[in-house]
Parts: structure tokens; C-alpha cells; sequence
């Protein structure tokens, strides 16, 4: 067991390089993808049949492999491991009187559709988050100034006219003042919630320009 | 699979046949398939209103999930959004 430990290891390790960057097309965020519980599992239950797979690899050519006298035949051998896993997992069905008896690749794909449904769920929650520490900021950077407030929150909403614009600030300041919110921040979160690269170039060129 | 053909097969349906709610989908699917209800009103230069009737039906078909609601809500793709996406891709 324990001479087998480094290719174990590698297993795992190739495991989760595949799954991290096989998701990562697709939700676009590595940090939502690690902060995901279900992206564990996943990886933890393919990581265990890849070493099932390493084994009887290891134990029906480990001999013959090696007997090739390859430099690299350690790393081959788990490659060719997850590869084979990748491709049991994805594939393997049996059918038996047009009726499929076992289906692989649709558990995992259904597996799979529902670790991206979590990492998508994460990742509107870090967004959600990013856009309240944006809206903050924004408020400290326009305290005192709220007509300039007014008038970015008209430019992020320019898809809209004017007149709608004033409707629709009038309709948020009678829903802050309902509930007791700052009027200010309650804009400061439309326009984070709208366009968050948008706010944050304003407190950042906010702050360029008052450095010294 | 949390979800049935049957379900999978009506919210297809609506895809194809309401063009608005198959503009949000696509915008979404464009993205990183999370977008806030705001984000989506602007970059697709929705009426508020209408947006937060679309936004709704998708959510109750089971096509997208979110946290809040209305445009204050932000919204991502449920695992049948994740399914509908790989159908429009792979066909």
C-alpha cells in the first residue's frame, strides 16, 4: 500500500485538475467552484473509482508496463487511469432487451448538472455579497452628493428615458423612506446590482482623483 | 436527476415559444449563468415590470433558482437550466 501511495496520490491529483477545469468553461469561476460542497463529493467519488481503476490497472499490466522501460511510466499509468474512469463513467450502460438496465453516464450527468447547479448558486451569492460591499463604498464616495448620485444611477440606466429614470428614483425614495433605508444606499445598491464593474470604477476613479 | 421529462419537455416549450423568457435564458447561459434581476433589466433593456413576470415564470417552470425576488433577486440556473443549456448547445 504504501509504495502505491504517490500514484494514488497523482490520481487524485489529475482527478481534480480534470474536474475543476472541465466545470470551469461553464460556471467561469474558480472560487465559486472550490467553495461548492457538492464539488467535493464529486471529486472524492471519482477520485475513489479512479483508484479502484489504478489498481486493476496496476494489477492486470503493472508487470508489463514497467517491462517497457518507459521513464515516465508512473504518470502514464495514471493518466491512462482517470482517462479509463472518464470514460467507464461517461459510457458504461447495459442493456438488455431495449431497456437499459444501468445507465453510467446519465447518473453522472445528472450528478454533474446538479454540482453546477450549486456552483451557479454560490456564485450568485458571492455576487450578491460583491454588490453590497460595492454599494457601501459607493455611499462613503458620494457621501454629501446625492444629485451626482442621481445622475450616475441615469447612466447605468440610460436604456430607459429620463422621465421614466425620475419615476423610477422617485418610487425607490418612497420605498427606502417606507422601510427606513438611506435613500442614498438604496441607489447605491440599484446601481451595484445593475452594473457592479460600473460602480466600482466610480469609487475607484473616485479615489484616484482625491489621492494626493 | 431532480427534475422529470415532463417538466424538462414544458420548460423547453416555453423557450421556444416566448422569446423574451429565451432572451433572459440566453443572456444568462452568455454570463456565468448568474445575473442579479437588475443586470439582466439593463443589458436587455427590459421593462421592469414585465422582466419580473418573465423572471417568475422561469423560476416556477424550474428553469433558473434564486435568491430574492423581483429584480432585487439574483438568479441562476437550476440543474434543468444546466440541461436546457447543453440541449441548445449540442442540440
Amino acid at each position: 500500500m504504501g509504495e502505491q501511495l504517490p500514484a494514488i496520490c497523482g490520481v487524485w491529483v489529475v482527478a481534480f485538475f480534470y474536474l475543476l477545469f472541465d466545470v470551469y468553461p461553464t460556471v467561469k469561476s474558480f472560487r465559486a467552484t472550490l467553495s461548492t460542497f457538492s464539488f467535493w463529493v464529486f471529486w472524492i467519488v471519482f477520485s475513489l473509482l479512479s483508484t479502484v481503476a489504478l489498481g486493476v490497472l496496476k494489477k492486470a499490466a503493472g508487470s508489463a508496463i514497467n517491462g517497457l522501460g518507459f521513464p515516465y511510466a508512473d504518470v502514464a499509468v495514471i493518466l491512462l487511469t482517470v482517462l479509463g474512469a472518464i470514460g467507464i463513467l461517461q459510457s458504461f450502460t447495459i442493456k438488455f432487451a431495449d431497456y437499459k438496465f444501468i445507465d453510467l453516464g446519465k447518473l453522472v450527468e445528472g450528478f454533474r448538472g446538479q454540482v453546477l447547479a450549486d456552483i451557479s448558486a454560490v456564485s450568485a451569492a458571492q455576487k450578491k455579497t460583491r454588490a453590497l460591499a460595492v454599494a457601501d463604498l459607493l455611499v462613503q464616495t458620494f457621501k454629501g452628493r446625492t444629485t451626482d448620485l442621481r445622475n450616475e444611477y441615469a447612466g447605468v440606466m440610460s436604456y430607459v428615458d429620463i422621465v421614466q429614470i425620475g419615476k423610477d428614483l422617485d418610487k425607490l425614495k418612497e420605498q427606502a423612506s417606507a422601510t427606513g433605508l438611506s435613500f442614498e444606499l438604496a441607489l447605491a445598491r440599484r446601481i451595484a446590482q445593475a452594473d457592479v464593474e460600473r460602480a466600482e470604477q466610480l469609487v475607484k476613479s473616485h479615489r484616484t482623483s482625491v489621492a494626493p | 436527476m431532480a427534475f422529470s421529462n415532463e417538466s424538462f419537455k414544458s420548460a423547453l416549450q416555453l423557450l421556444e415559444k416566448d422569446s423574451k423568457s429565451k432572451g433572459v435564458f440566453q443572456f444568462m447561459v452568455a454570463g456565468n449563468n448568474t445575473a442579479s434581476g437588475w443586470e439582466i433589466a439593463k443589458n436587455l433593456s427590459e421593462d421592469p415590470d414585465g422582466l419580473s413576470k418573465v423572471l417568475e415564470n422561469l423560476r416556477s417552470c424550474g428553469i433558473i433558482n434564486s435568491q430574492g425576488s423581483g429584480l432585487d433577486g439574483y438568479y441562476y440556473l437550476s440543474d434543468m437550466g444546466f440541461k436546457l443549456r447543453d440541449y441548445f448547445i449540442t442540440g
